[in-house]
């Protein structure tokens, strides 16, 4: 996707809401925008880094309550966000760093089972609905909440995109690639699997954030459910783990795949979704993205994977 | 008996050998000698079909076993002795040497298999019950021998027997070696690293460098070569 | 202390079930390190076989276990012929990485099909021993719930005969210690792979059928899944005898939980023992170091 392409698409989304007022529509574009961010999350870590982790419902809905109580108690919207970003990575990797020393499935398994924990823990101790105090509910707009979750979205693209280059990415790739060969070069594992796993809590803590203050109210218990662990892992092998779009592809197939659903069979959506996943890991493992990369034939321009 | 020609194997995108050819007449001793890492256990392994070869055949009395998954190999009639053993560590002496004779034909050998075995390893019999895994080295790879032998093989390929054992217990090992060829007319193939023994019990052999056959003869020839004595006697 | 007593037993009659929930798990995962964690769907759908078999025939759910069993045994065959093979053409690592993938896309593909089939509505069958207990002076014990325990013993018993006595079951054993030297034996390691993945769905008949007596809704795949998993951790990989005894030891727990916390915590304890041993006791309680 040439840098033509792209600032196009940014110029658009920047301009939509001028043109279309429909709450939907918003919602829809708010929607894929968040799921972007999670699933950028999870493919800093998973994709990236290669640790399937099952856990980010729980960086996610730390992220959310650290920002909505911060937003309540007062701060404004930017200053409540970085809030759930950064009550995340504290909570969650003080928890998680035990775990970063299982490898593989017992590494997901046992992020699933921490998820797992903070959900049922929220369940028990902060049980019921949080609403939003009449104040803030005054200065509530959707528009607003777009254009906030845009910004943040194009900003974390642009972010992993800078980070899969980098230095810090290029040694969680060959980590992903053989931890074994990555740690004869010298490259300190356990640090860069914290410095992954704080990331990925930060921004999936942002999109928590994102969440917060976008529903009015909501069960305090459900940014914590298990499919805030399990989409964005699926979205982003549908998309493509570990590129820049993918995440953002998956992100669009999966709203637009639901929405599609939404009123028939809810339950033919996951179905579907889960059988273009099993498709994508056993025959496809670029993901879409890769599809997509083999229609442009790797011209200068294009995003093709060098690993 | 055996007749390989023409093998490549690569492990992945690194070859590692290159155009071999070898031949192992029946009732012959054949020893390949050659550096660590010359290629010798990658063409055992291919031999007994843990790896496929890229180009090459490897026939064994007519059969193509290039063709063949291990276990298809084995019921051939062709045993491996893979390297550093690879006994079943948490199953039995017994059980160990019962999983040696899981082919059909030799299934139902298997109380005279053993019985044969006890013979040629009488140790073995006073360990029966006990876990593979806490044998000692030199008893760890009897047991190994035993357990290729009980499928009936009319070819034994070991490789590198003699890793981390006392001399003693090479010694007696490669005595038993000879014991069976001639009671049996059993076809050995030996990958040695120690090649003042290797060419002792040897009818013939063949020296690996680089994933490549760069000498063979017999035994008494590559003994008295001068060559062969510089590379491989001096240091070994 | 009647209450205590009466907690204890309820316990440890979960934790034979919590046994059977592992075993097909644990079997595939000690032989081929796939971890099938849609095996709670498998036993949810048998749950549904076995309910519908005494809707339609009035089969009681224990003996229809000998119908469900070679029905999900093929149906075992399937899958790994279908999906799993597929797996075969990626590194050691790999492979086991994508297992992981696929089963938990199908984890999500069958409940959702199922509900799709038969609505998410809440199935139990009741039998004319369903409620009924042994009552010892006040301390009640399910029928249903003895069966259990009796029923997990003798399944772990009989598969531990097989594993032992039969050559295709040590067979399987030497496979999950060492595939490639099995391979130098003889033994058919791809058949091999094939039959344990199809015993280990197969095995998901049993817990089904005493589900099936319990009450059960699609959504419960994931719970059981979860169950089982926390049992094979306890157990340590590639331990069958010991699933009986980490079954137990969650049961109790479990208990333990419930009768300090509230019923609320039950779970949260037993995952917390989960991760404690993941971390700290890999080997769990008595199986081997990988």
């Amino acid at each position: 996707m040439g840098i033509g392409i792209s600032c196009l698409i940014t110029l658009a989304l920047l301009l939509f809401p001028l043109f279309v007022k429909e709450e939907y529509y918003l919602n829809l574009i708010f929607l894929v925008s968040l799921y972007s961010i999670l699933s950028h999350s999870w493919n800093v870590f998973g994709g990236l880094c290669g640790q399937i982790s099952l856990g980010h419902a729980a960086f996610f809905g730390v992220g959310a309550l650290s920002c909505r109580y911060a937003w309540i108690a007062g701060a404004p919207l930017p200053a409540a966000l970085l809030m759930g970003g950064i009550g995340s990575v504290l909570v969650t990797c003080l928890v998680g760093i035990p775990t970063l020393k299982l490898r593989s499935h017992y590494f997901a398994i046992g992020t699933l089972a921490m998820a797992m924990i903070a959900l049922i823990t929220v369940q028990n101790q902060l049980p019921g609905v949080n609403f939003l105090p009449p104040e803030l509910m005054a200065g509530y707009s959707v528009i607003s909440r777009y254009y906030i979750c845009v910004g943040v979205g194009l900003a974390a693209i642009l972010f992993v995109g800078a980070l899969k280059h980098s230095k810090i990415g290029l040694a969680m790739i060959s980590i992903r690639e053989d931890e074994d060969a990555a740690e004869a070069i010298g490259i300190n594992i356990f640090r860069y699997k914290v410095v992954a796993m704080a990331i990925s809590a930060f921004l999936a803590g942002l999109a928590g954030g994102l969440f917060a203050i976008y529903y009015v109210s909501f069960y305090r218990y459900i940014p914590f459910e298990l499919t805030w662990s399990f989409d964005p892992l699926l979205i982003t092998f549908i998309g493509g783990s570990g590129t820049v779009l993918g995440p953002v592809l998956g992100s669009l197939c999966y709203v637009i795949l639901r929405e599609t659903f939404a009123l028939s069979m809810g339950q033919l959506s996951v179905i579907i979704f889960g059988a273009v996943f099993i498709l994508i890991v056993l025959f496809f493992p670029k993901g879409l993205s890769g599809l997509i990369d083999k229609l442009h034939a790797g011209g200068p321009d294009s995003e093709t994977e060098k690993q | 008996m055996l007749e390989l020609q023409g093998i490549n194997v690569s492990y992945g995108d690194l070859q590692a050998l290159w155009d071999m050819a070898i031949t192992v007449a029946e009732g012959e001793i054949v020893a390949l000698i050659g550096s660590n890492g010359a290629g010798k256990s990658t063409l055992l392994k291919t031999i007994a079909g843990g790896l496929k070869p890229k180009a090459g055949t490897v026939t064994f009395d007519g059969v193509r076993l290039d063709m063949l998954s291990s276990h298809e190999i084995v019921r051939a009639g062709v045993a491996l002795v893979p390297e550093g053993r690879r006994l079943f560590p948490e199953m039995t002496v017994l059980e160990n040497l019962e999983m040696g004779a899981f082919v059909e034909r030799a299934r139902k050998l298997k109380k005279e298999s053993l019985g044969r075995m006890f013979e040629l390893f009488p140790i073995l019999e006073n360990r029966l019950k006990q876990s593979a895994g806490t044998l000692s080295g030199g008893e760890q790879q009897m047991l190994a021998i035993a357990r290729a032998l009980m499928s009936r093989p009319r070819l034994i390929m070991l490789d590198e027997m003699s890793l981390g054992l006392a001399p003693i217990a090479v010694k007696s090992i490669y005595d038993t070696l000879i014991r069976i060829r001639r009671a049996t007319k059993i076809t050995i193939l030996v990958v040695e690293q120690n090649v003042r023994y290797a060419l002792k019990v040897a009818d013939r052999g063949y020296i690996i460098e680089n994933g490549r056959v760069v000498g063979h003869g017999s035994a008494t020839v590559l003994t008295n070569s001068d060559d062969v004595k510089r590379a491989y006697l001096a240091v070994g | 202390m009647k209450t205590f007593l009466q907690i204890l037993s309820y316990g440890l009659m979960s934790g034979a079930l919590y046994g059977l929930i592992a075993l097909g798990l644990s079997l595939v995962f000690g032989v081929m390190s796939y971890l099938n964690v849609a095996h709670g769907a498998l036993i949810i759908l048998g749950a549904y076989l076995s309910f519908w078999l005494y809707q339609l025939w009035g089969i009681d759910p224990f003996p229809s276990i000998l119908l469900v069993f070679p029905l999900f045994f093929a149906l075992g065959l399937l899958l790994f012929k279908g999906l799993f093979a597929a797996l075969m053409k990626f590194s050691e690592g790999d492979k086991i990485k994508n297992s992981l993938l696929i089963s938990f896309g199908i984890l999500l593909i069958l409940p959702n099909t199922i509900i799709l089939s038969w609505t998410p509505d809440e199935r139990a069958v009741t039998t004319f021993y369903s409620g009924a207990v042994v009552d010892l002076l006040g301390w009640r014990l399910p029928y249903t719930g003895l069966a259990t325990v009796a029923l997990a013993v003798a399944v772990i018993a009989a598969l531990h005969v097989f594993l032992t006595r039969t050559y295709f079951g040590k067979s399987i054993r030497a496979v999950s210690q060492d595939f490639e030297a099995a391979g130098y034996m003889g033994i058919n390691v791809p058949r091999t792979y094939m039959v344990s993945f199809a015993l280990g769905v197969a095995l998901a008949s049993i817990p089904g059928a005493i589900v099936a007596l319990q009450g059960f809704n699609p959504d419960l795949a994931f719970e059981l899944t979860n169950k089982a998993l926390i049992v094979v951790i306890l157990a340590g990989v590639g331990s069958i005898n010991g699933l009986l005894g980490a079954g137990l030891l969650l049961g109790l727990v479990e208990a333990m939980g419930v009768f300090f916390l509230g019923a609320a915590y039950r779970e949260a304890v037993g995952l917390l023992l989960f991760v404690l041993f993941l971390v700290y006791r890999p080997q769990g309680l008595v199986g081997r170091k990988t």
